[in-house]
């Protein structure tokens, strides 16, 4: 029936059949092991690598900011935040309401976490809960650590503005840099510089990062340190502004709007550089909310902008100087020239007015600038062409970039190619006549407007505006001034005669902003510029005084000054919008301020009449 | 009277022990020793927790070894069917009264240790069905509808208890292997292309009616791992990982990252294959395979050189559940399949599976024993004996 031999032979054929399926098997499995052994095996190494090691960026110390004399404006804390990692954490709602029972979470601080962690759910980047603990809270919190896995505690500095609002503008302010597609918390808590000094400097400032590279464990927990290079501090920055002279400034504007500077007249260096309203930095270098945020942004007065070099305003009658010596450099005038002034100036069949109603009579140039007579620079201008009048101001430095102020605005100084690119219209000679007297298309900063003054009175030398003193306590050296050679020292004289007249005359615009010290002469130029065209109808009844105007309706006042008369030391720009009449608000401000410097600086007070 | 008897039994066993197959027995401390030095690593360079538990579970699983090739193979023959019906009440148990590990029951505690029945079902599985064809005269399984029916159920009624625990890896080991035996014993080969066509019919009901989501889930996620990498593909992506940054040589003893920094969770269990590729590099995991190779293929020719088909099939169905073993942990941790919970016999750690293993390699060196005897073929039937 059956042959046990045929049964043992199949068997064996069998048999040798699974044998070769075996090996078949076997050689599958080494060629897949030589496959992520052999041929993929730095793929696989580096892939095991970042699962091992996590490298840390530790943020350095930023440098500090010091004032002239060496104070501190911005400086380091430390502060410390309670994170969680969703990665080591099953239920993160349990987590939260463990914590609630030891510190107060606000709801806020909840919802703020909730968005954070959407995405990050699985992740091992530690998600802040509650920022900024206090000593207690913190002290509570690492105690319990032990108890609560997946919870941490990180430390990390923030920016402190030691002096407040009155340094925001020049100093900026910082805030954190939170990248979600760099992962927030491998390269530490960082800040940048977001304005100012701040930002301009960021680079010395920030210092080097160090760099930490941490094994960790497949739960993320930290096992051993590999390697460390400590991170080095930013360098420290001293700025050329003089505290005392910084804090007067402010105060002295008051609740104005507007900017005021203090140059040194010498070298350019920035004494003092006052914006107001102005914004308490430190509420940057924490997590801002947004109503604060809003509340800051949208306020009409516009606490952010830098004023002194981003605030454009026409200059007024203290562009006349400017127009002046463009006269005398074309030889379109001489000193001693004189033009009659009835009170209006016909081009054409428009009016053109001067501030005095009833007219300057026989003016020289002098006159003309001490007294401010519309009509004498409306001829001048005229003569001059508004070509000769933009190249001049650019020359006296408006327009002029500086490496330290790259967020300086852009000034407008038109001409005939400005208009046509913009405006793609002919130019008009009755808008030479508005530019003569520092209206118009004209608008410039006060810091244009410091370096202007700075140019004019400082014998022809070109100055430099600075407000870096040492960069890591090596001295910046000032350039040399070169000499401006554009302008002839006695036409520059002649302005500066005719700015010493502004204050000195009986008849100047600014008498009453004099000083009776003979070593300290205050000049300048006073402007009020005016931010409504005045209709002929409103001439003919009557211009509507400046306080029955709504506020943003009403003129800026501008002063321009300097003082000594001989060898000036400071210069000085006011700026206040909307205030009236710069020979009324603007000049005052301007004499104090100068009166401060010296006595700041040097240690003298100056007399002043009795009013 | 009652010492000289026991002195006659000495005598036998030791002229016995004499006789037991110590390549066999060389190659199996070979492998263990391979687990032993991977379960001090893994236990951070320490005997604790694993090593020394280990250790005495394999010198146990050493006496299980002597005493099981020992053992006169009529009993065996004869012992058959109550250890196969003793195995399937331990599997009932274990769906009551068993631990749940992984959703699923699979645990006995006894006490002493952790039994798991579905490993021993395995050469239960074996005995029973050496002992069903060695009485089967003419090994024609289409000629008599009994042939066929009886050894099928033998196989699917543990094969059923295993899959719902649930534990359809287990289940579908347990069928694969009794049906390469089948194969060997000369089952035809339009059976296998009949089965194959069927199974790929009702996958996809299977698909829906009978895997749970986890089973679904393992599936989806080993075809495509990236899927989900931090649930059900982490253990194939980390495990590649580990596998890969081995390299050639390795990256020394107790330095694997993955495995040290619990990268590779079971890495003392089911994925410690990985640990071996990490700190050996392709080296060690070549010299593994290679045993285990020589292992298999060793038990396999022993099958072949036995006299009485029980011995015969004894052998070579003990081999093909090792292949078994090897060949699906080695590919479920290099990615070829999908994650099935099956240990790397001898190296893994767990008492069930070592002991199960030595006593399958235990009947082996029985077979290589009793290679030359001739074995009354009982009569046909379940319990003729």
């Amino acid at each position: 029936m059956y042959n046990e031999k045929q049964i043992k032979n199949k068997i064996i054929r069998r048999v040798l059949i699974l044998g070769s399926f075996k090996l078949l098997i076997f050689s599958v499995i080494i060629s897949r092991l030589y496959k992520i052994q052999v041929i993929d095996r730095q793929k696989y190494k580096t892939l095991a690598n970042n699962n091992r090691i996590n490298l840390v960026l530790h943020a350095a110390t930023r440098g500090k900011i010091l004032d002239s004399a060496g104070n501190i404006i911005a400086s380091n804390r430390k502060v410390f935040a309670l994170t969680i990692t969703p990665f080591l954490i099953n239920n993160i709602n349990n987590i939260i309401s463990d914590i609630k029972k030891l510190i107060d979470i606000s709801d806020q601080e909840i919802i703020l976490f909730y968005s954070k962690l959407e995405g990050l759910e699985k992740s091992d980047v530690p998600i802040p809960l509650k920022e900024y603990l206090s000593w207690s809270e913190l002290s509570i919190i690492s105690v319990n650590k032990p108890n609560l896995s997946g919870i941490d505690i990180r430390v990390s500095s923030i920016r402190e503005y030691n002096r407040g609002s009155y340094y925001s503008h020049i100093v900026g302010y910082t805030s954190n840099v939170f990248n979600q597609n760099i992962n927030a918390t491998k390269v530490g808590k960082f800040t940048a510089g977001k304005v100012g000094i701040e930002k301009i400097y960021d680079s010395y400032l920030r210092g080097t990062p160090g760099t930490e590279q941490i094994e960790v464990n497949a739960q993320g927990n930290y096992v051993r340190r590999l390697s460390l290079k400590k991170s080095q501090e930013g360098n420290n920055i001293q700025l050329t502004i003089n505290s005392q002279l910084q804090n007067y400034t402010h105060k002295r504007i008051g609740s104005n709007t507007g900017a005021a500077l203090i140059i040194d007249a010498t070298n350019g260096n920035i004494l003092s550089s006052a914006s107001s309203p102005s914004y308490d930095p430190n509420i940057f270098s924490k997590t801002l909310n947004t109503t604060e945020w809003k509340k800051i942004s949208t306020s009409p007065k516009a606490p952010l902008i830098n004023r002194p070099i981003n605030g454009l305003y026409p200059p007024g009658s203290t562009f006349k100087p400017v127009v002046a010596l463009a006269a005398l450099k074309y030889g379109l005038i001489k000193k001693t020239d004189k033009i009659f002034c009835n009170g209006i100036y016909t081009l054409g069949n428009r009016n053109f007015h001067c501030w005095n109603k009833r007219g300057h009579g026989k003016v020289n140039l002098t006159e003309a600038i001490s007294q401010s007579c519309d009509v004498y620079f409306y001829e001048i201008a005229l003569r001059l062409g508004i070509e000769k009048i933009s190249d001049t101001a650019k020359q006296l430095g408006f327009g002029s970039y500086y490496d330290e102020f790259f967020g300086v605005s852009k000034s407008i100084i038109p001409s005939k190619k400005w208009k046509k690119n913009n405006f793609n219209k002919k130019w008009q000679k009755g808008e030479t006549l508005n530019v003569g007297i520092g209206q118009g298309f004209l608008l410039s900063t006060p810091i244009e407007l410091a370096i202007m003054t700075a140019n004019l009175i400082n014998g022809g030398k070109v100055t430099i505006p600075s407000i870096i003193k040492s960069l890591s306590g090596d001295k910046i050296k000032q350039e040399t001034i070169n000499k401006n050679k554009n302008f002839e020292k006695e036409h520059l004289e002649i302005i500066k005669k005719g700015m010493f007249n502004v204050v000195n005359s009986i008849k100047g615009t600014a008498w009453k902003s004099r000083s009776i010290d003979k070593k300290f002469h205050i000049s300048g130029k006073t402007g009020t510029s005016q931010v409504r065209i005045i209709s002929v109808k409103e001439r003919a009844e009557g211009i509507i005084k400046n306080k029955d105007l709504p506020f943003d309706k009403r003129d800026h006042a501008l002063f321009i000054g300097f003082a000594p008369y001989k060898k000036p030391k400071y210069i000085t720009v006011v700026v206040l919008e909307h205030a009236g009449g710069g020979a009324t608000k603007a000049a005052p401000v301007g004499r104090d301020l100068l009166i401060a410097s010296r006595k700041i600086i040097e240690g003298i007070d100056t007399k002043i009449p009795v009013s | 009277m009652l010492s000289d008897k026991i002195l006659k039994l000495c005598a036998l066993v030791f002229t016995k022990l004499l006789y037991v197959n110590y390549i066999l027995l060389f190659l199996l401390i070979c492998i263990f020793c391979i687990g032993f030095t991977l379960l001090y690593s893994a236990g951070g360079g320490s005997m604790e927790p694993w090593a020394s538990k280990q250790l005495v579970r394999f010198i146990i699983s050493l006496g299980i070894y002597f005493i099981v090739s020992i053992i006169n193979i009529r009993y065996w023959l004869g012992l058959s069917y109550y250890i196969y019906f003793l195995s399937l009440v331990l599997l009932i148990l274990v769906n009551f009264y068993g631990n749940t590990g992984m959703g699923s029951q699979r645990w006995l505690n006894l006490g002493l240790f952790n039994l798991q029945p579905s490993e021993l079902i395995k050469f239960s599985l074996v005995l029973v069905l050496a002992r069903y064809f060695h009485a089967d005269k003419e090994l024609s399984f289409f000629n008599n509808l009994k042939n066929f029916i009886y050894p099928i159920f033998l196989i699917m009624i543990p094969a059923y208890l295993i899959f719902i625990q649930p534990d359809l890896g287990s289940s579908l080991i347990l069928i694969i292997a009794s049906l390469t035996i089948l194969f060997i014993i000369g089952l035809s080969i339009w059976f296998f292309i009949g089965s194959t066509l069927l199974v790929i019919i009702f996958a996809p009901f299977a698909w829906i009616f009978l895997l749970y989501d986890y089973q679904k889930n393992r599936v989806l996620t080993f075809l495509d791992p990236l899927r989900d990498p931090l649930g059900s593909g982490y253990h194939i992506i980390q495990s590649k990982i580990a596998l890969g940054s081995g390299g050639l040589f390795g990256k020394g003893f107790m330095n694997g990252s993955q495995s040290h920094l619990n990268f590779i969770p079971e890495m003392q269990t089911d994925f410690i294959f990985t640990l071996l590729a990490e700190e050996f590099g392709m080296l060690g995991t070549i010299v593994l395979l290679s045993l285990f190779i020589i292992l298999i293929f060793y038990s396999l020719t022993i099958g072949l050189i036995c006299k009485s088909r029980f011995a015969c099939f004894l052998a070579i169905g003990v081999s093909v559940n090792i292949f078994y073993y090897v060949f699906i942990n080695t590919s479920m941790v290099t990615g070829l399949i999908p994650v099935v919970g099956v240990p790397l016999p001898l190296v893994s750690y767990g008492g069930t599976s070592m002991m199960c293993v030595m006593f399958g390699m235990g009947l082996v060196s029985n077979a290589y024993i009793n290679k030359n005897k001739d074995l009354p073929r009982y009569k046909d039937g379940l319990l003729g004996w």
